[in-house]
């Protein structure tokens, strides 16, 4: 393998090379808890990767709690917690929504299954009793379909009866 | 001049899965309970077609139909009422009321949509200030050439919102897949001079999706339910 020298001119310029090394930045802060002394706070890394951070400091000397006290003052880890609580109040009344629509849902579906199995029933599906028919299609609870299903069924097994006699 | 009498009727698609052609079936017996005489047009496949079939729907239109999730909406401007009421496959009649369904088309409007629940919607948002409001499972509408233009579009338009080069914008990659959000770009930047509006409260009962909290039907009954066709009665 051969080696090649670069070739630099002798007027090339020379700066001096950074000697600040690059830092944490502290992103986000907020309070998390009423008393104002746990801090929560996004940490960015020199490789751009970040972190939540918790910083509890009873003694005052986290050098953390330190950096972010002095990037950021008071009213702006206010703001963000202002902002944040906002934030946890939509999230928490949301979850509960989906809950509640899961829930409906679910009880919804039951209902709405149990209409499709009786119109499965031969029996059901053929009938002219177009009332009780309707009944069933109506219904706001599975026991409300099973007992008008059963209607239909006593009155075409009574039809059935009456026919062979 | 004595007022001209419009023909009005139901619109049913099912394509691609026969689950929704056994599904569209069983929506037109619900609305024929509650009303034997409803006129019903159902767009289909032929050879899934039977002979039993003509009793339930007045027209049968199998001619062209693609095999196409979509095909309702290629489907809707080949209705031939004047008014018609579009259903999707996964409704269900529960109420008589079914009989006034034309009567929540205003005169002065061309077609009304229900309004979207973005609390039972997969997705509604489309940016801080766009949103989709109108649902595109139920709707009545008006034959005249604006809205049939409007149709026609829906699917022109659907169909290159999936080829490659689409230019999405800064809209979710989800709106893709939807024909609301289709409909909701022709309404809103479209020149389509279609005079939309929503169904009068308490619209949910025209469309009443499973989710939805009962205070929706503001103390009313459902007229149509509108289920999700579980995956394996689809087949």
């Amino acid at each position: 393998m051969s080696e090649e020298l670069m070739e630099v001119s002798i007027d090339t310029p020379v700066t001096q090379a950074e000697d600040t090394p690059k830092t944490k930045k502290y992103l986000y802060p907020y309070w998390s808890n009423r008393e104002r002394r746990h801090l929560i706070v996004t940490v960015e890394y020199p490789n751009g990767k970040t972190n939540l951070v918790s910083i509890m400091d009873p003694e005052g000397t986290n050098p953390d709690m330190l950096a972010v006290l002095e990037q950021y003052t008071e009213e702006e880890i206010e703001a963000n917690t202002e902002e944040g609580l906002r934030r946890r109040n939509e999230n928490i009344k949301k979850a509960a929504e989906r809950r509640e629509s899961q829930a409906a849902r679910a009880k919804q579906e039951i209902l709405f299954n149990t209409k499709l199995e009786a119109f499965e029933i031969p029996a059901v599906k053929n009938s002219k009793n177009v009332e009780v028919k309707r009944l069933i299609r109506k219904a706001k609870s599975p026991m409300e379909v099973n007992a008008y299903v059963t209607i239909v069924l006593m009155r075409e097994l009574d039809n059935a009866e009456k026919e062979s006699e | 001049m004595p007022k001209k009498n419009l023909s009005k009727g139901f619109v049913i698609v099912a394509t691609v899965q026969k689950g929704f052609y056994r599904h569209a079936k069983l929506l037109a017996e619900s609305v024929k309970d509650f009303w034997p005489e409803a006129n019903i047009t159902f767009f289909t496949h032929e050879h899934w077609v039977q002979p039993e079939d003509y009793n339930l729907f007045d027209n049968i239109v199998t001619e062209g139909i693609p095999d196409h999730i979509r095909a309702k909406l290629w489907a809707l401007n080949k209705t031939p009422y004047d008014i018609t009421t579009y259903l999707d496959a996964d409704m269900m009649c529960e109420h008589e009321d079914i009989q006034n369904v034309f009567d929540i088309l205003p005169s002065n409007k061309d077609i009304v949509f229900t309004k979207n629940r973005p609390y039972n919607s997969k997705l509604t948002k489309l940016s801080a200030t766009e949103e989709m409001t109108c649902h595109c499972g139920f709707f009545v509408y008006r034959k005249n050439k604006a809205t049939m233009n409007l149709m026609g579009a829906w699917y022109t338009e659907y169909l290159k919102q999936w080829e490659p080069d689409y230019d999405l914008a800064h809209y979710p990659k989800d709106a893709i897949k939807w024909d609301t959000f289709t409909m909701w770009k022709l309404l809103t930047y479209g020149d389509h001079n279609v005079k939309w509006g929503y169904v009068e409260e308490p619209d949910a009962r025209w469309n009443f999706i499973n989710g939805y909290h009962f205070e929706e039907l503001q103390g009313t009954d459902i007229v149509l339910y509108h289920h999700t066709i579980p995956q394996d009665q689809l087949k």
